[in-house]
């Protein structure tokens, strides 16, 4: 189960007796967190909240809401009938593709907050957005690129018509009037190509220029602007060869791997930039012991704040008195809450699941870690990595010598025969148009791009599959990674005779759903159907849970805090190194459970794969020693290193490239943000954080380890697939290049060779979109 | 042939129109979401089950 739209499709499917389907399906359950989590939301119905994140429209109200945990249609159906139970609503406009809600409703009949309560209720997670957020920089490049790339292509299939047409009057004899016709015409064509489609190139080959750091769009820029230009002065004259097909097929492939590469960049990070937006408006001061409500920006380094459960920490600080139990999940993708004592520092955008203190701020505002992640990810999105293909560094030096060439070719036939030499030029510049040199890598990567995007790997830097491509280092974190992240019961062990395995569960789960502790969410998949009463709570954080349950007193947590009850001896520990939970009342203990994280479902095999491959693999965790252990032995790693801090991992990375290794990082908390950075290459699973998405060449979605084995596969296919493209283009230009300099090659065979070679590059390039690749088996 | 003067620059104003068409498309959000539209008539809205 992906999300909790097929949870609802399941229950209809079991609701209406169809079971069977469940005998017949393809695919294992994955069995996703799918108990949506209680939250305060009347603090949204708070005026700042409201003129914030709500546009009054007429006499209803507008807001845009992200919408966490939406997957696939089945969550648009889900939200769209809760929606519609919820009353008030007008309209609802949602985007599964940026998981996106725009929500119009009447306010009279439903509250904002009523409104989030309603998509909380079904399972997922609501956080608005503001009006500025909404403002969708993003959307309108995608859009706008998107304009691009069509006007590219529909003036390319144009152009290429003509150009067809030309061709064959080359050989077949053509009207000179017609033939000026068809020139003027592909001129006229192509001329928004070259100043609409082309135009993102030359500003960033100006860019480049101007910092002196010419990338791989400077050569682009040169290729275009010399091949439009030539033309352009050959329709002019009516004198020579055109190639404006050229030109157009040229922009069009680049624009769309472009294109490709900035949805995929895009879509990875708009939920990242969403959840870092949702810091609360004011908070409590405290001055001399009384509390005041101040707006977020008068605090100032050196305040204390009061904290209380439930609340969004506004700023970096430490925590002067009191404990809390704070989820960091935003800041560090550690899915499991966090306890923070006194003394220990707290960041902005942590939400506290329990207990309160009081807090020095030391950071506000723009200093906050929280601004800081915001900050990584908008440059990561405006981030073009310069692919440092060795296509785009063999083309960009192959335009100069062309033109070198051209130019000496002309000098001296002006020598010879100075009527034949503007011929001559212009056959050497187009044989040898670097079109299918410059195609060979893009066109490649666009088609692996799709292929990957199909298996539910995002490419967010396409420079990713050139890396993986040849045997490297592969370095996985644990938790998270080879594991799923979260809690599950991996034992019980009863200690009394009285009761079942599964009544055990039973009333550890009911007990359990009072906390708010990481632990407690292993049991929740337990809760019996029917409610049973729970009486008399008490949440110890830190200790346990006390309940009364069917009129005993029952307690779950640490062996002595359950002991305490019935004055029994506490157990020892087992030696798993997993965590020991107990259950006991006033009589004795009555079960052990052993919580840990369990292993993704495919995880041997994939990585059984990948080392089959060749590439070597390692694990470096930040857990305890003894559970890095069992996971290094059950997914069969021997290389593997335990307990290390984000420090620790960046030396390894660094002792490991300094060996003269590639190494990719595979990974997906806070911890592992630098290090993904610091990799050659780095892959972060979808459940990571915002940070580890923005430093990641590549997100893999769902919930299985062997989409890295489908991206290995595909980057090895297309590392085939370019060195063929490469090798042909290499051998044409170099057979064709002297004919056309000694004046054998007539412009028009060598517009016909050069779109040719460039016909067969995109065509194999094509190859690799269909490319059948097993996937691995859970 | 000199009928190709009149039909290719009538086929200029026909691309014309239809660039014209998507840039009008593209501007009202009908590509910025091409998965779940195609679901959409799947989804039924019946709130009641047909009598059988």
């Amino acid at each position: 189960m992906c999300c909790v739209g097929c949870k609802a499709v399941a229950e209809f499917i079991a609701g209406s007796g169809l079971n069977a389907f469940y005998d017949f399906r393809s695919q294992p359950d994955d069995d996703a967190q799918l108990r949506p989590e209680a939250a305060d939301w009347e603090q949204f119905d708070k005026p700042a909240f409201l003129n914030r994140y709500v546009a009054p429209s007429g006499g209803s109200a507008e807001a845009t809401i992200d919408i966490g945990g939406m997957y696939c249609s089945a969550c648009v159906w889900l939200l769209d009938k809760a929606l519609a139970k919820a009353g008030g609503i007008e309209a609802v406009d949602i985007n599964p593709a940026v998981r996106r809600a725009v929500i119009r409703w009447n306010p009279e009949k439903l509250t904002f907050s009523q409104l989030l309560d309603a998509i909380s209720r079904v399972g997922f997670k609501p956080s608005p957005v503001t009006a500025s957020q909404v403002a969708g920089e993003d959307q309108n490049a995608r859009r706008l690129a998107l304009k691009r790339l069509i006007v590219a292509g529909a003036a390319g299939m144009q152009v290429m018509m003509f150009a067809v047409a030309l061709y064959a009057g080359d050989f077949f004899g053509i009207e000179p009037g017609i033939e000026k016709f068809l020139r003027w015409v592909s001129l006229l064509l192509t001329l928004p190509v070259f100043l609409f489609s082309a135009r993102p190139f030359f500003t960033a080959a100006w860019r480049g220029l101007k910092a002196r750091t010419p990338g791989m769009d400077l050569p682009v820029s040169i290729a275009i602007i010399a091949a439009f230009s030539a033309s352009a002065f050959a329709t002019w004259t009516n004198h020579g060869e055109v190639y404006f097909d050229s030109v157009v097929m040229f922009v069009f492939f680049l624009s769309a791997t472009r294109f490709l590469e900035m949805r995929a960049r895009h879509r990875s990070l708009d939920q990242a930039t969403a959840l870092a937006q949702l810091l609360p408006d004011t908070a409590v001061r405290l001055t001399n012991g009384i509390g005041e409500k101040v707006a977020l920006d008068q605090l100032q380094a050196g305040d204390v704040i009061n904290i209380r459960p439930g609340d969004v920490i506004p700023v970096d600080g430490e925590i002067e008195t009191g404990a809390l139990d704070v989820d960091e999940s935003m800041l560090s993708g550690e899915s499991l809450p966090v306890a923070r004592a006194a003394g220990s520092s707290v960041f902005a955008g942590a939400i506290v699941r329990a207990g309160s203190a009081t807090v020095r701020v030391t950071q506000v505002g723009a200093s906050t870690s929280l601004a800081e992640i915001g900050r990584m990810i908008d440059r990561a999105k405006a981030y073009r990595p310069p692919v440092a293909l060795l296509a785009d560094r063999i083309a960009g030096k192959f335009v100069v010598a062309v033109i070198v060439l051209a130019a000496i070719a002309t000098i001296a036939w002006l020598q010879l025969d100075p009527s034949r030499a503007f011929s001559v030029a212009l056959a050497t510049l187009v044989v040898t148009c670097p079109c299918a040199l410059a195609l060979a890598t893009p066109a490649a990567l666009a088609a692996a791009t799709v292929r990957l995007t199909k298996s539910g790997v995002l490419l967010v830097r396409s420079s990713i599959l050139q890396i993986l491509s040849q045997p490297a280092v592969l370095v996985f974190d644990k938790t998270g990674t080879l594991t799923e992240g979260r809690p599950v019961v991996l034992q019980t062990n009863l200690l009394c005779n009285a009761s079942s395995e599964d009544d055990v569960l039973r009333t550890a789960a009911v007990l359990e759903s009072a906390s708010e502790h990481v632990l407690a969410r292993a049991f929740s998949s337990y809760y019996p159907a029917e409610n049973v009463a729970l009486s008399d709570v008490h949440v110890l954080a830190g200790y346990g849970v006390e309940g009364i349950l069917a009129g005993e007193r029952t307690r779950i947590g640490s062996a002595d805090y359950v002991c305490e009850l019935s004055a029994a001896a506490a157990p020892p520990d087992d030696e798993s190194g997993q965590t020991n939970v107990y259950l006991g009342n006033t009589s004795g203990l009555l079960a052990q459970f052993i919580i840990g994280d369990k292993l993704r479902s495919d995880a041997v095999n994939a990585i059984a794969a990948i080392q089959a491959a060749g590439y070597r693999t390692i694990i470096a965790s930040g857990d305890r020693e003894s559970a890095v252990r069992s996971a290094a032995q059950a997914v069969n790693i021997d290389n593997w290193h335990a307990a290390m801090s984000p420090a620790d991992k960046l030396d390894l990375l660094q002792q490991l490239r300094g060996r003269g290794d590639t190494v990719v990082m595979i990974g997906d908390g806070v911890n592992d943000a630098p290090v993904l950075a610091a990799a050659d290459a780095s892959i972060a699973l979808d459940a990571g954080t915002a940070l580890a998405r923005a430093s990641a060449d590549a997100v893999s979605l769902g919930r299985r380890l062997g989409t890295i084995n489908m991206a290995i596969a595909v980057a090895q296919r297309t590392r085939r697939v370019i060195r063929q493209n490469i090798g042909w283009a290499i051998l044409y230009n170099v057979t064709a290049l002297p004919l056309a300099i000694s004046g054998i090659l007539a412009p028009w065979m060598a517009a016909i060779g050069m779109s040719a070679s460039s016909l067969i590059v995109v065509l194999n390039a094509l190859r690799l979109q269909r490319a059948e690749i097993p996937e691995i088996s859970p | 042939m000199n009928i190709l003067y009149l039909l290719i620059p009538l086929g200029l104003i026909l691309l014309a129109c239809a660039v014209a068409a998507f840039f009008w498309a593209v501007g009202s959000g009908q590509f910025d979401d091409l998965e779940s539209p195609g679901m959409s008539v799947i989804m039924d809205d019946d709130e009641k089950p047909p009598p059988t």
